[in-house]
């Protein structure tokens, strides 16, 4: 379960101060598949890098799976992100220099897994997303909507409790968009995998069991 | 993981090939100048023979007589006697040992040696030698200019020369002025025409004969005192050129071994020794000074123009100092390159960072790649070495030198080039390590 208690995030430059998230309190429960929507800037992302360790509030607390994260060092939240969490992000950021097949093994990297287990998962995660016969290629040899079926993969191969997923249909067409929802569908279905996804797409968001609204950093509820 | 960071590494590389060049040129370049001046330093100092105990070593190229300035005091005592004043003058003369008012330096002389040095206790072995000028020979009518060395039977066991052929002077031959002569295998060649042996030759030099003894290998190093074309009893030269002047000073110069480097000090306390008891009889003359040096000494004293003790320690750290700077303006350059490029790769770094690689991954890795890229340049660099020592020792301005690819600059250059990658990696990758996630990620696509 991922809970937010009284989060604040204010980004601060020498002579601008900005409130991205005022007050934040927010429970997704274990196998729940949230959406968040609002308008551009509203703090959809910001909340997403919250809830995913990526950025750290500048008051209040995240706790995940009862865990209170607040006085973990870098290297304690990266270990954490590495075995709880799994990202997928709207321009996919796929590693260029490396075949599918190594994009997809990158948490299991620093998981410390073997080489010839790293493999095996990465085959069968790509077989989950339909692309073990791309494991070869490079991401500059797939389409859009396989780049991102390679980051589902990628943010699937450690099996991770919770998936966070920042606009991963805002850079596809309808169809690929529709392919890749119903994958992360199936994947909070079959699997039980908490998801939490930022989207504008109001049909996407109604795919999902709960929409949560944001409005200039605050919950619209 | 090592593999995953390897692949990153080498397409890195090739992703941008004018960075690429840039770098692995000032790298490759930059270690083979420093490989060239290693082995330079090695060809000039290195232990190698005749300098295998260079350590032991100390030479006396020279004496020096001082003479100081003095003052003159008058004191006139005045008396009463019988009604009428009486005086008394007394004269003393001080002496200013810090107004150097004369100075004579030579080389010196061989009863200053006989009477002085050669039974030092605290030197194993002594030697009396006179490096002198060169002569004019005429093999087969042609004329043919030869550097000369008198030498004594300890000079050969002081300075391992490489025989090629033969033997060095016996103390029985120096004591019997035996005509017999050593020559390096140049000048042999040059003399006689190459020949499968010399020995038994005669080089004829004026009106006497010698007889060829031994035949020695060239020598590399520019250190005076070693490199000459013709060696021959230091017995035959002239009272004249033995000693001359005040009896101290003569043509001649010193070796002394010592049992270990650190006995030089003892002997040079007895210098100190004998300086002080020695009994100047010189007018205007008070003191004379050994001019004792060690190899690397007299080889400072000769770059740096100086005549000073403890020149060496100088021109280490002028070299030192040299080299660090040279190294220092890549590695900048290096450092400066590696930020901009990995500042290129902030949401890579992003990514690894989300999906759980902290700092000390990310270190290694960019740390890795820069290994990659040195060691690439190192290779390049050892190639480039090979070319321009075998282009050096063929060229006519350095025939001193015969530069040689040892292990030891081999080391010397690995060590280079793995402070050359962790030194221009470091950096750049500890500030990108600790770049923000979220920042990262958004910074740019991959």
């Amino acid at each position: 379960m991922i809970k937010l208690q009284d989060v604040t995030k204010v980004y601060r430059t020498d002579t601008v101060e900005t409130l991205a998230l005022n007050n934040i309190n927010l429970s997704v429960e274990d196998g729940e598949f949230v959406s968040i929507m609002g308008p551009s800037g509203c703090g959809k992302s910001t909340l997403l890098n919250m809830m995913g360790l990526l950025d750290r509030p500048s008051d209040g607390q995240v706790t995940i799976d009862e865990k209170e994260l607040k006085g973990y060092k870098e290297k304690a939240l990266a270990k954490f992100r590495n075995e709880h969490l799994g990202f997928i992000f709207q321009s996919f950021h796929l590693i260029g220099d490396l075949p599918v097949v190594d994009n997809v093994e990158l948490p299991l990297l620093y998981r410390g897994t073997s080489a010839k287990e790293r493999k095996r998962l990465a085959e069968e995660a790509l077989e989950a997303v339909g692309l073990k016969n791309r494991m070869k290629h490079y991401p500059s040899q797939l389409s859009g909507g396989q780049k991102q079926r390679v980051a589902i993969a990628r943010a699937i191969v450690g099996k991770p409790s919770i998936i966070l997923a920042d606009e991963p249909t805002g850079n596809l067409d309808s169809n690929l968009g529709n392919e890749v929802m119903d994958i992360l569908l199936s994947l909070n279905r079959d699997r039980k995998a908490t998801i939490v996804m930022v989207t504008h797409d109001e049909n996407m968001a109604l795919k999902t069991n709960r929409i949560i609204r944001l409005y200039d950093g605050s919950l619209v509820n | 993981m090592l593999k995953n960071y390897l692949k990153v590494a080498f397409k890195v590389l090739g992703r941008n090939k004018f960075y690429t060049f840039i770098s692995l040129f000032g790298i490759s370049f930059t270690l083979m100048v420093l490989m060239l001046t290693i082995a330079f330093i090695q060809n000039e100092l290195g232990a190698n023979k005749p300098l295998s105990q260079k350590e032991k070593i100390l030479l006396v190229p020279g004496l020096r007589m001082e003479g100081y300035a003095r003052e003159e005091i008058v004191e006139i005592d005045s008396t009463m006697v019988d009604g009428a004043w009486k005086y008394d003058t007394t004269k003393t003369e001080n002496i200013l040992e810090d107004q150097i008012n004369s100075t004579s330096n030579s080389w010196v002389g061989n009863k200053f040696y006989e009477n002085h040095i050669k039974d030092i206790k605290t030197a194993a072995l002594t030697s009396v030698f006179s490096p002198m000028q060169s002569i004019d020979v005429f093999p087969n009518d042609r004329k043919l200019t030869l550097t000369t060395n008198a030498t004594d039977a300890n000079y050969w066991r002081i300075f391992d020369f490489e025989f090629v052929e033969g033997q060095p002077f016996s103390d029985a031959a120096i004591e019997n002025q035996a005509f017999q002569a050593i020559m390096s295998k140049s000048a042999a060649q040059q003399y006689f025409g190459k020949k499968a042996s010399y020995l038994g030759e005669v080089v004829t030099w004026g009106k006497l004969q010698f007889e060829i003894t031994g035949i020695v290998k060239d020598i590399n190093t520019s250190i005076p005192h070693l490199k000459h074309d013709i060696f021959i009893p230091y017995t035959h030269l002239p009272p004249s050129l033995l000693d001359y002047g005040w009896g101290q000073f003569g043509n001649m110069q010193l070796a002394l071994l010592g049992s270990s480097s650190k006995q030089l000090e003892t002997i040079r306390s007895d210098f100190r020794f004998i300086e002080e008891n020695f009994e100047v009889q010189e007018e205007g003359y008070d003191k004379l000074t050994i001019k004792e040096r060690t190899i690397e000494e007299l080889y400072a004293n000769n770059v740096l123009q100086n005549q000073e003790r403890g020149s060496d320690k100088t021109l280490r750290w002028i070299v030192l100092v040299a080299l660090l700077l040279f190294i220092l303006i890549p590695t900048i350059n290096l450092i400066n390159l590696n930020s901009t490029r990995i500042m290129e790769r902030s949401a890579e770094i992003g990514v690894r960072k989300a999906f759980g690689a902290h700092t000390g991954n990310l270190m290694s890795q960019f740390l890795l790649e820069n290994v990659v890229l040195t060691g690439l340049g190192g290779l390049i660099g050892l190639g480039l070495t090979f070319f321009a020592m075998n282009w050096l020792n063929n060229s006519v301005w350095m025939e001193n030198t015969q530069l040689a690819f040892n292990p030891n600059i081999f080391i010397y250059s690995l060590i280079v080039v793995l402070l050359f990658g962790i030194c221009s990696g470091l950096i750049p990758a500890w500030r990108m390590s600790k770049m923000d996630v979220a920042k990262a990620i958004k910074r740019n696509q991959l």
